[in-house]
């Protein structure tokens, strides 16, 4: 997909009216508080991904909208009408388990045709369904197999057939790709994007790997201990982050702690035990960190920037496209930068703990809330 | 092979003692077997005085003998359908639901599994002839052995809701949530997902009430009348009046039958494991 139809995407998205909202839920089990009071609008025809570490209420919220679980308060509604005492088996949304549980005594054919029989569906309908369904999957030539004959990701397949075969305005998968192995799950992962445009169909997913998240959602939701952190696309929570929660969660970053904060309207001007007095426009309340990106580092003899230091080398780790470095500070603190091409090479060739210039801009600083 | 699991086995104290074990649990059925096959009048006669399958054929012909057989067959054939249905029914109660006072409800089930079976041959002998609840013994064949049919499935169901049970402490429930999300009624769940799942329980636990049922003394005495004698039951009365190999003959049958269907049993509970 190329650069402008991810914007037509992203904007067409914004315009769509949402398919799933929840409204100001909450689930409690005995004293503890699952999710907490969680708003939330899913638009129609969004790849929508919910992350988090476990236990952070991901699944349960999941399983609200797939109708498992009931919210001790507040509202589910789905295509406008309300849903929150509805049980699943009379919801129009169907569900990708994480085991994917696909009927073991059932071949390819009977699991997939399973939802249509149990509404009834005439059998010439059912077999052109199912025959539709399995080419999508491509698992046509699987149709007769039993599970126990087919590979992990196979089973998958079954599975999303199987769900997606009751045209369900919202299709849910938990923790989908888990289960596969790393290679497959690559796959798999351009394959559910694929797939998802092909058929316009919403996807909520559940997982706790942010790579997956990042590579398949139009809009990720990080939760954390059952309340959402925020909810923005992958590159604005990259970019962007909330709070340094998100920050160390979705990819890699360094915080650093500041000595002394100054405030001045919006903005302050923060001194670490690191850098010296900065001056950043926007400060968020509170307690706050610094955020800096490991690529934003720049090292070797030529690196420039607002921030100059000398740091010594500690590890590094050749990683193929780039290498993951290693620096000491003079602070004492040790820092992660990526370098890729030469510099990757220079630094390669050089003994550890030789001192190495380096360098970055104030402004890929980010003051955040500390989560 | 140095130091493994089993090491032990190459000590000859225990080489002995299994041996030994092996010997105390096995020789007097071999020894039952082999002089079915004596050519002897009297079956208590240890001399072997050459192979004959006479006594097969004599216990064939002899009517009683084949009579009580049915009469053991029928028994077994209706208190295990009996007995399978309401153990599957426990199974599933304790398994999927939670009520007040449910560790006393699972005890009570499992009670007939370890109380003596000659108390519950005298409590049932004198349940039946007190409440007036009894079928009498002139009742046409097979309404006559409907005491007995009682009795053996009170004995045998906590047998197959226990094998039930295990089984179904494998299903994992998201097969029934993911068939409730593609749109079926708990009741279709049941039917559809749940009792699959439960097949070889259902089979292994049938085949074990069957067995019990089929070879059970104790119990069945005390509520048989003299129009309802079980196989058990008329060998044990035909080794009062003679001993001829004709019992050992019959013996060996009875033996075959519980070993094939253990057998059968065994290979059905074990796929599953594998599967887990």
């Amino acid at each position: 997909m190329s650069e402008p139809t991810l914007k037509k995407r992203a904007l067409r998205l914004r315009d769509a009216k949402p398919i799933v909202e929840i409204r100001n839920v909450t689930k409690r089990w005995g004293s503890f508080l699952a999710v907490d009071d969680i708003s939330l609008d899913i638009a129609e025809g969004e790849f929508f991904a919910m992350l988090g570490p476990s236990g952070c209420g991901k699944t349960t919220l999941l399983r609200m909208v797939s109708g498992f679980e009931t919210p001790s308060e507040g509202e589910v509604r789905i295509g406008g009408e309300d849903m929150t005492w509805v049980p699943p088996n009379k919801r129009p949304v169907n569900m990708v388990f994480q085991s994917y549980a696909v009927f073991p005594h059932m071949t390819v054919r009977k699991n997939v045709a399973y939802g249509l029989e149990v509404d009834r569906v005439p059998a010439a309908e059912i077999k052109t369904r199912v025959d539709e369904a399995l080419a999508l999957v491509q698992l046509s030539q699987f149709a007769d197999r039993k599970p126990d004959q087919l590979s992990g990701g196979q089973r998958q397949r079954v599975a999303l057939a199987r769900a997606l075969v009751k045209k369900p305005r919202v299709l849910l998968l938990d923790e989908p790709l888990s289960a596969l192995d790393a290679k497959l799950r690559d796959a798999m992962r351009l394959e559910l994007v694929k797939l998802q445009q092909q058929i316009g169909v919403t996807f909520i997913m559940v997982t706790h790997d942010q790579d997956e998240a990042m590579a398949v959602a139009d809009r990720i939701a990080v939760l954390h201990k059952g309340r959402i952190r925020q909810v923005a696309s992958p590159e604005t929570l990259y970019q962007r982050p909330a709070d340094a929660f998100v920050a160390d969660f979705i990819g890699r970053t360094n915080f650093f702690e500041p000595k002394s904060v100054r405030r001045a309207g919006a903005g302050a001007t923060v001194e670490t035990a690191e850098t010296a007095a900065l001056a950043f426009d926007r400060v968020p309340e509170g307690d706050i960190t610094l955020s800096l990106r490991p690529e934003k580092v720049r090292i070797g003899p030529e690196a420039k920037g607002d921030v100059t230091l000398q740091a010594r080398l500690g590890d590094v780790a050749f990683q193929g496209e780039n290498s993951v470095v290693e620096l000491h500070l003079p602070s004492g603190r040790a820092i992660l930068a990526f370098v890729a091409g030469d510099a990757a090479a220079t630094v390669g060739a050089m003994e550890e703990g030789s001192a190495i210039p380096v360098a970055w801009n104030a402004s890929d600083m980010l003051p955040l809330a500390r989560g | 092979m140095s130091a493994g699991p089993f090491q032990y086995a190459r000590k000859t104290s225990m080489r002995t003692m299994f041996l030994l074990a092996t010997i105390f649990l096995y020789a007097p059925i071999i020894v039952l077997i082999v002089f079915s096959f004596n050519d002897s009048r009297r079956g208590g006669n240890i001399v072997w005085r050459g192979f004959t399958t006479d006594y097969y054929v004599k216990a064939w012909n002899n009517a009683s003998l084949i009579e009580a057989f049915a009469n053991s067959i029928t028994i077994a054939v209706i208190s295990t359908i009996f007995a399978t249905v309401l153990g599957a029914m426990t199974a599933v109660l304790l398994w999927r639901w939670r009520f007040p006072a449910k560790p006393v409800y699972e005890g009570l089930v499992a009670l007939p599994i370890v109380i003596p079976e000659i108390c519950m041959g005298v409590s049932l002998a004198v349940f039946f002839a007190s409440t007036g609840l009894s079928i009498p013994p002139e009742a046409p064949w097979p309404l006559n052995l409907g005491n007995i049919i009682v009795a053996h499935i009170t004995f045998s169901f906590p047998f197959a809701a226990m094998v039930i049970r295990t089984r179904l402490q494998s299903f994992p429930p998201e097969m029934a949530e993911a068939a409730r999300d593609l749109g079926a009624t708990e009741w279709r769940v049941f039917w559809d997902i749940l009792i699959p799942h439960m097949v070889p329980g259902l089979i292994a636990g049938a085949l074990l009430a069957f067995t019990l049922s089929l070879d059970d003394f104790v119990i069945t005495f005390f509520t048989s009348g003299p129009n309802t004698v079980t196989f058990p039951v008329k060998v044990y009365s035909m080794l009062r009046f003679s001993v001829t190999p004709e019992i050992n003959a019959a013996s060996t049958v009875l033996i075959l039958m519980t070993l094939v269907m253990t057998f059968i049993a065994i290979r059905l509970q074990k796929p599953t494991e594998m599967a887990q």
